[in-house]
């Protein structure tokens, strides 16, 4: 018994110390043929992850821009943007969590059909439409080349839903 | 024959077992888990401000919670085993459990129970989730098998769980490093100018560095080498102090300019863990990593 609780712990380092090694890198043919081994595993201790912090690229600044159509607007239309601060700055450490729901729900168009869109449909729209912004500094070789910096603004208008669509499916 | 290949065989499992089963020094132990807990406290304190993220006012409705992940990532089932209008109560209970880790007043358990409410708050929206929380998650996992009660006689398997969570430190700075090998900009010295320049990632104004290349390209490139440099050298007795200084300084630097405190503080207070360690089988030959 007391060579098994050595044997057992390091049977448990080799199959833990190969997924936490093998797994970040999904694009590996071990882990095309072998993540299955290791994928159920890590995913529930959410260790899951590719540590592609701020890679390939650092990202530029996202938001998204709501437009909710509903005939108890005085105007009909409401506009809101998610996050509220849009594009600029905000220190406050309590809206972190606000920019990083957004982002990853703003960077797959499926997640905003699914969650976002009827979120608000919940809540006695017609319509809602939702557009992704992004906004960026020119690239440092380009910005160097420039006097005056000038942001580039690209909108991408990603999913149009008539909530009563909605509710019949 | 047999009586070599059986002396070899002993020799390699001696060698296995003391590598992994090398005692790691009581104050070493002791500031990781202060620094750790007290780190993980402020950061979620912040999150009673947030619980509307985690309840019945979530954009995300609880029983869509899962539908969140990516098929690559999904868990089995979710560690959200509390109703939603329990969230309250689970995060006085997760910080309060981080109090007493930081007294050192917890057993396994308890670090076990902080670490379930950990996940069940990450599965609880997913979209909501901060890199940290994923750090956060990883090391409480590995310090819900540590006794943090008996410092100066800690046993086998704390030993175990303190060497892993030094290799997963060391894997994750590796990665970080090998994936920014993949951009361009990481390459050309410029993409610390894209990252400062959004202003939903930094703190200042930082836009006069368009001229100052020596700076942004000194900037990246050490950022890139400090990540990949990170694992050979950590693990080298001599080289070790030096790269856990320059880490302490590269996430000050981050902290400073992009508003990372709460990261850099879990990241550097798990730096204790690498203190000096003795082997069991040679308990007078310190830093023996």
């Amino acid at each position: 018994m007391k060579k098994l609780g050595p044997l057992i712990i390091s049977a448990w380092i080799l199959y833990h110390g190969f997924a936490i090694v093998l797994m970040p890198s999904p694009g590996s043919i071990l882990v095309q043929n072998y993540g299955w081994l290791f994928r159920g595993y890590l995913n529930q201790l959410s260790m899951n992850t590719t540590w592609n912090l701020f890679s390939p690229e650092p990202a530029s600044s996202m938001y998204g821009k709501i437009q909710l159509i509903s005939p108890d607007f005085e105007t009909g239309e409401q506009e809101i943007f998610l996050p509220n601060s849009k594009g600029e700055r905000n220190l406050d450490p309590r809206d972190r969590r606000e920019y990083y729901q957004f982002r990853y729900l703003l960077l797959d168009p499926s997640r905003l059909e699914k969650f976002l869109i009827p979120f608000y449909c919940k809540q006695n729209i017609q319509e809602v439409w939702v557009s992704v912004v992004t906004e960026k500094w020119p690239t440092y070789l380009e910005a160097q080349r420039t006097q005056h910096l000038e942001k580039i603004f690209f909108e991408k208008s990603e999913v149009q839903k008539n909530c009563e669509s909605l509710s019949e499916t | 024959m047999k009586h070599n290949i059986l002396n070899a065989i002993s020799f390699c499992w001696h060698a296995w077992w003391n590598h992994w089963n090398s005692k790691i020094n009581e104050s070493s132990l002791k500031n990781t888990r202060i620094a750790f807990s007290v780190s993980v406290f402020f950061l979620y304190s912040v999150r009673f401000w947030n619980l509307n993220f985690y309840n019945s006012e979530s954009l995300i409705s609880r029983s869509q919670a899962l539908e969140l992940f990516d098929a690559y990532q999904k868990p089995l089932f979710s560690w959200n085993f509390w109703p939603d209008s329990m969230a309250l109560v689970m995060q006085i209970t997760f910080l309060v459990l981080m109090i007493l880790m930081a007294f050192g007043q917890v057993v396994r358990p308890m670090v076990g129970v902080a670490w379930v409410i950990h996940l069940g708050f990450m599965h609880r929206n997913w979209a909501a989730g901060m890199g940290v929380d994923t750090i956060v998650s990883v090391f409480l996992f590995y310090f819900s098998f540590c006794e943090f009660r008996n410092l100066k006689a800690p046993d086998s398997l704390t030993n175990v769980m303190i060497r892993m969570a030094q290799v997963h430190l060391s894997v994750i700075y590796f990665y970080t490093g090998l994936e920014k090998l993949r951009g361009p900009q990481w390459w050309e010295g410029t993409a610390i100018w894209t990252a400062l320049s959004n202003p939903q990632m930094s703190s200042f104004d930082l836009l006069f560095l368009k001229d100052w290349p020596l700076i942004v390209g000194l900037m990246t490139h050490s950022t890139v080498l400090f990540e990949l440099m990170f694992l050979p050298l950590v693990w080298n007795p001599r080289t070790r102090n030096m790269i856990l200084i320059v880490g302490v300084l590269f996430h000050f630097g981050t902290a400073l300019l992009m508003d990372l405190w709460a990261f850099a503080a879990v990241m550097t207070s798990l730096y204790f863990l690498f203190g000096s360690q003795t082997s069991q089988s040679e308990p007078n030959q310190a830093s023996k990593i």
